[in-house]
């Protein structure tokens, strides 16, 4: 073995023993003007970019396909999918955690048929506004998406909303698309959601989110359950907690719209739940551990969450691995899990994205489908799955270079697909990049 | 539809370097490690470069190239340990020099500490060149431009280091 190969050995093998390291301490407010000799040399004149405090109050401008655009891939040929879907289109590129993602435009949401991929509108968000979250009823026509305010800061965590906008979809009809704004309130800044969703029949929509998440006086993981119609909280459920951020999901520009997932035609939530013991996050979620799913019953009193819920999965060695997404089946058999356990590692068909299925009776982990290839990176999300399990709508991203120094390095390899019996059929929305979980919702 | 209103910028401040914490800190505690020994000592370093980077915040203009300051500044303060000019905030000054943790290289190979060991008997600049260029497998006009020098001195030095790594290595087995 050469010099160099004794170095990567033993070098990476030292690094590898360093897997916790104490949270940042800062103090509560930072000093005032630096030395500015020292950090201009860091610093870039100021571009227009400071343009920023835009007041504006104008509504969301709703475009609709002026024609049925052609279809951009070969249509999934399940029946089994649902009919359409509701998609942030981000003009700034993929959010993924590998490097700092920049929002330059507003994320806007596009409407179309996923069967025969064509595009039916989009709305642009209001201005001052950016969407970061969707998320769907049963009825494949009703959605909920939540507002941020735009600009958003480049390298910050996901936003706290802003505004909440109910979207109905009447394809064929001479307004296909409506967007009204909710009564469902905004959340103070600093606070995270990690996860949304709709209840099935379009009437309630919960949240789990974190107040204070970044602060030293870190809050409760909560669960709140808004009605629609009147835009108040009839239920939360919370649990008590230091570490921070603590519910599982996104943190990184969007809201996951999979960590929370309704059971029993609504009277039921699942909810992802997880220990974050680390400083690494979600997507690639190798800070949490314990990761269990919870049902939680939603006409028990508001209260403590893990009291008034209950485990009934336990996802096993979590910490070896970690699922990027976790869904339960709707026949509560099953849990999906998109994962992908490289990160620093050498390169290897080992760190490859895949898509495993545990049995919830038994545990035992059956492995669906695995993006081939050699990485050293990658990511698995769970978008949409039937009820049995039996067919999901993935999406994987890989890098076959860990991009060290925040540039990517390597060459990228994403697709979203239908897989069913272990094929996968790729679907191409006519998105700019390939949608991850929080950015679609059928 | 509402108005915005702007975070306080010590909200912001604490938001933007938190989250850079997150995504950023584990790998380059990583890198301290190995550059300095202990792990303690590598914290130390990384937090001060975040907490650098947090006062700077209100002037910074440029945020996209934060990750770089804070890359940088990391290396600094590993060198700047060597050159025994590294301010040791959270622990007493006359604390022993940073060695590697007994307990860390106690679970490594005996090839492993060996290879450890003679790396840092490498002059600074040298031990920088070859964990960047072998560690974290830059190229030489990444490593070049990290440490703030020409790729042909990248490409010297690292060659300098490998040939008195190997050279250690010899005489020691």
């Amino acid at each position: 073995m050469s010099a160099e190969d004794r170095v990567r050995a033993a070098t990476r093998a030292r690094a590898a023993q360093v897997t916790d390291i104490r949270p940042l301490d800062l103090p509560a407010v930072p000093a005032s003007a630096p030395r500015a000799r020292r950090w201009v040399t860091w610093a870039t004149p100021v571009a227009a970019a400071a343009a920023v405090a835009v007041i504006a109050l104008s509504l969301a401008a709703i475009r609709q396909a002026p024609h049925p655009a052609a279809p951009v891939a070969p249509a999934a040929s399940s029946g089994v999918l649902p009919e359409y879907y509701a998609a942030l289109e981000d003009p700034s590129g993929p959010i993924t955690q590998t490097l700092p993602h920049t929002h330059q435009s507003p994320v806007s949401v596009q409407f179309g048929d996923d069967r025969t991929g064509k595009l039916i509108a989009a709305i642009d968000p209001p201005a001052g506004e950016s969407f970061a979250g969707v998320t769907a009823a049963a009825d494949d026509r009703t959605f909920v998406v939540a507002a941020v305010k735009f600009p958003v800061p480049a390298l910050a965590p996901s936003a706290n909303p802003v505004a909440w906008y109910l979207v109905r979809l009447s394809p064929g009809s001479a307004h296909q698309v409506t967007l009204s704004r909710l009564s469902v309130p905004g959340e103070p800044a600093g606070t995270q959601v990690s996860a949304i969703a709709l209840a099935p029949d379009g009437t309630e929509l919960a949240v789990m989110f974190q107040r204070n998440t970044w602060s030293a006086k870190t809050g409760s993981l909560t669960i709140s359950l808004y009605s629609l119609a009147t835009g108040t909280a009839v239920r939360t459920w919370t649990v008590d907690t230091k570490v921070f951020p603590a519910g599982f999901g996104w943190y990184y520009g969007r809201y996951s719209n999979t960590a929370l997932t309704w059971l029993d035609g609504g009277r039921t939530l699942a909810v992802t739940y997880g220990i974050n013991s680390s400083v690494s996050g979600p997507p690639f979620s190798d800070g949490f551990s314990q990761v269990t799913i919870r049902t939680l019953n939603v006409s028990s009193p508001s209260g403590s969450l893990l009291a008034r819920s209950k485990v009934i999965f336990r996802v096993p060695n979590f910490a070896a691995g970690g699922c990027d997404s976790l869904q339960l089946t709707a026949d509560g058999k099953t849990v999906l899990c998109g994962e992908a356990n490289g990160n620093t590692a050498k390169r290897s068909t080992a760190y490859a994205p895949e898509f495993i299925a545990y049995s919830v009776a038994t545990g035992k982990a059956r492995l669906l489908y695995q993006l081939k290839g050699s990485y050293e990176v990658g990511l698995a999300d769970v978008l949409w799955a039937s009820p049995t399990g039996s067919t999901l709508l993935g999406a994987v991203y890989a890098e076959a270079t860990w991009p060290r120094l925040g540039a990517r390095q390597g060459p990228v390899d994403q697709e979203a697909g239908v897989l069913t019996n272990g094929e996968f059929t790729p679907v191409k929305f006519p998105l700019t990049d390939v949608p991850f979980a929080g950015e679609i919702a059928f | 539809m509402s108005a915005i209103t702007e975070v306080p910028k010590a909200t912001e401040a604490r938001e933007h370097v938190t989250a850079l914490y997150q995504a950023h800190a584990l790998g380059l505690v990583k890198l301290a490690v190995l550059m300095v020994g202990d792990q303690r000592t590598a914290e130390d370093i990384v937090q001060d470069a975040f907490l650098g980077l947090y006062r700077r915040w209100p002037a910074l203009q440029d945020r996209e190239k934060a990750f770089g300051y804070i890359h940088a500044s990391v290396l600094n303060g590993c060198r700047m340990i060597y050159r025994g000019k590294y301010r040791r905030n959270r622990y007493s000054p006359e604390e022993p020099a940073p060695a590697e943790s007994a307990e860390a290289t106690a679970i490594l190979g005996e090839t492993h500490r060996e290879v450890l060991a003679a790396l840092r008997q490498l002059p600074a600049r040298q031990r920088e060149a070859v964990v960047l260029r072998y560690y974290l497998d830059m190229t030489e006009n990444q490593a070049a431009k990290t440490m703030g020098v020409s790729r042909g001195t990248v490409k010297s030095t690292t060659s300098r280091g490998i040939a008195a790594l190997a050279r250690i290595l010899k005489e020691e087995s």
